[in-house]
């Protein structure tokens, strides 16, 4: 059945790919579904307003029970505003009359029989509409549903059985930099599950306690977890847990957490005793992670026959623009201009070891083996990937792994000149001595072809190189965002 | 630090070859209640090296789980709980990991587990030259070394062919290299 899903009007690449992936956790099979979309008449595909062809009726009232009954703010999507139950559509309130009549009675009838309560909710797309105007368009809805003689409902706006929604987008034409409507549109249907974004406030990085220069921001961290399919009893692993932000975000949905990092003074010590990791979940209250350790992502401390320990992975890798990566050994031991340093006995109690920078190459091979290794079957493996926005680079290619298939890439603009691109991908075939040579050599092809970009600094160099002078100037006439919202 | 963790580690000092299980020195020890979840428990008990566990749990005192198990004893609640209490709830604040061959510490802080290696315990460096006679002294003009990616990343002992067409010396290392950049011949051997 097709429900109107309305999304909200940012990170436009990651809203069907959170949808598809919450769909996913809920059918139980990890693997990618993708679902049916289409868009309204007339709309820009990048519109919030996007149908979607839920498998079944039960299918979509489980989604949409677990998202109402079972306090569930998680199961909702971050950037889902809502999903209604369209009873009309139309380009004005005559079309949207015929067409709320045309459907069928049975499914009215089920939400207007006497003794229930309701609310009517207005909205509209690109205009804020006064309340005079609301109640003005409330009174054309009077010929609606209410024409069907069962319903004696009883309004309720605090806490109704059911939400109906009239929901239009204004014809702005291609002003305020919203995604360019030739037409109005003008919807009506019942609500069917909303989205709770007050986390968002609970979790926001300006209230919480220990923060680094690359906390994950509080959506985003949501987002990633969307991604990852976590819930409640999953085992969620970080290898470069910094602050913990990306944790704390799969904790809030239930997952045991575990981190590691090369920096012992983030991991242990933080700010004191009252600002670091811990204090944050504290903060929360939510559950310790299971684990925090110091290790070094290039030479990890595991077992060598553990295996398939973690349901997902979820990182940041540092990309060497904001903060670089280390690894073990100093950088002219790596280079092989220097004996290793051997520590005097007793100076071995205390002693720091010496680390060399870590490219995003070498870091991103390490991660992809480690996920392949340490991921269930069906686990997910969500990070988050630096692309160089130069317009006459071809379109980038990602990393690719044999045990992996990819799910989604969604592109967060971040400056003029780089954006990152969260993504996702689903382990899908068992990591064998065989898979873990071939993705050696798929790597080095990759490398090959990226390394300009990608090794030591150049990235970094890159994106804080002065501007070309020359360009031309930001024309003040507001045009289309796009991706930039 | 828990005992899941310590079941997870092992020392991956260069030449340790079974760095499994960690021995444990206790200084300071505590146990912390936390909420039980029976399907990660079920999840887990698949993973974990029961053995050591059961020696850990022991080292911090607590002697309560079977020597043998089998995963019918999963329904039982009681075997639940104690496995429960092992993995999770008793934990290592102010100690160290000792790896069962070298004897190195890995020290416990504030239950942190500090996992990074010294200088001297990381495998080194690529190993991989093409020279003209024997190896290359560490002032050769980068020019002369030829520059070819290794296909070694994260590999111990992989083979490398090199093309026998440049009737060069080869030299052969342990292939202990993170990085395909040839610059010196440190550790080369062969000839």
């Amino acid at each position: 059945m097709w429900y109107l899903c309305v999304f909200y009007h940012r990170l436009l690449e990651y809203r069907k790919a959170e949808f598809e992936s919450l769909a996913g956790l809920f059918e139980g099979c990890s693997g990618a579904t993708h679902l049916q979309w289409r868009l309204p008449e007339d709309h820009h595909p990048d519109s919030p307003f996007h149908f979607v062809n839920l498998p079944s009726e039960e299918t979509a009232r489980f989604i949409a029970n677990r998202m109402v009954v079972i306090e569930m703010d998680a199961f909702v999507g971050i950037l889902v505003k809502g999903i209604y139950e369209i009873w009309g559509e139309g380009r004005s309130f005559e079309e949207l009359e015929e067409a709320v009549r045309i459907y069928p009675d049975e499914r009215k009838t089920l939400y207007l029989s006497s003794g229930t309560t309701f609310r009517i909710t207005v909205e509209c797309f690109g205009k804020a509409i006064s309340f005079p105007e609301q109640n003005e368009r409330i009174q054309k809805l009077a010929f609606v549903p209410f024409q069907v003689p069962l319903l004696q409902g009883r309004v309720n706006l605090r806490n109704p059985d059911h939400n109906f929604c009239l929901i239009d987008n204004d014809d702005y034409g291609d002003k305020n930099g919203l995604p360019p409507a030739s037409q109005r549109r003008i919807f009506f249907g019942r609500e069917v599950g909303a989205s709770n974004r007050k986390i968002l406030q609970t979790y926001q990085l300006k209230s919480r306690k220990y923060l680094g220069p690359t906390a994950m921001d509080a959506e985003m961290a949501f987002l990633m977890a969307n991604q990852a399919q976590v819930k409640p009893g999953k085992l969620v692993y970080d290898p470069f847990v910094g602050t913990g932000s990306i944790l704390i975000g799969a904790a809030h949905f239930g997952a045991m957490t575990m981190g590691a990092d090369i920096d012992i003074r983030v991991v242990r010590d933080g700010r004191g005793p009252d600002c670091n990791i811990r204090s944050n979940f504290k903060q929360y209250g939510l559950p310790m992670p299971v684990s925090l350790l110091r290790a070094d992502n290039n030479l990890p401390p595991w077992r060598a026959d553990l295996k398939e320990m973690f349901d997902a992975v979820i990182c940041d890798p540092p990309y060497g623009v904001r903060a670089g990566g280390r690894k073990s050994g100093g950088r002219k031991l790596l280079k092989g201009a220097v004996d290793p340093y051997t520590v005097p006995d007793d100076k071995r109690v205390g002693h720091i070891p010496s680390t060399a920078p870590y490219s995003l190459v070498e870091c991103v091979h390490d991660l992809l083996d480690l996920a392949a290794k340490m991921l269930v079957m069906g686990g997910r493996l969500v990070y988050f990937y630096p692309v160089m926005r130069d317009e006459d680079s071809p379109d980038p290619t990602f990393p690719e792994h044999p045990c992996f298939e990819s799910v989604a890439t969604c592109e967060q603009i971040l400056s003029f000149r780089y954006s990152r691109v969260l993504l996702t991908m689903v382990k899908v075939a068992p990591y064998t001595e065989e898979i873990e040579s071939t993705a050696r050599l798929r790597h080095l092809e990759f490398k090959e072809n990226h390394l300009k970009w990608l090794e030591d600094g150049n990235l970094h160099s890159a994106v804080f190189s002065p501007a070309d002078v020359t360009g031309e100037k930001l024309s003040s006439k507001p045009k289309y965002r796009g991706k930039y919202v | 630090m828990r005992l899941l963790t310590h079941n997870m580690l092992s020392s991956n000092i260069k030449g340790v070859t079974n760095g499994f299980p960690l021995g444990i020195e206790v200084e300071k020890m505590e146990e912390k209640e936390v909420e039980m979840n029976a399907d990660f428990l079920r999840n887990m008990f698949a993973k974990v090296e029961w053995k050591a566990l059961v020696e850990a749990a022991k080292t911090l005192g607590y002697t309560e789980l079977p020597d043998n198990v089998e995963p019918s004893m999963l329904d039982s609640d009681e075997f639940l709980h104690r496995f429960h209490h092992a993995l999770l709830e008793l934990h290592l604040e102010e100690g160290a990991l000792v790896c069962p061959e070298t004897g190195r510490k890995f020290p416990v802080n504030k239950g942190i587990p500090n996992m990074l290696l010294h200088e001297d315990e990381i495998e080194v460096q690529v190993n991989l030259v093409f020279g003209s006679s024997g190896l290359i002294p560490h002032s050769t003009p980068k020019s002369s070394v030829v520059k070819i990616a290794l296909g070694a990343w994260g590999g111990q002992g992989a083979a490398v062919v090199a093309p026998a067409t440049l009737g060069r010396t080869i030299f052969m290392g342990r292939a202990g290299a993170r990085l395909g950049r040839v610059g010196a011949s440190r550790g080369g051997w062969g000839g």
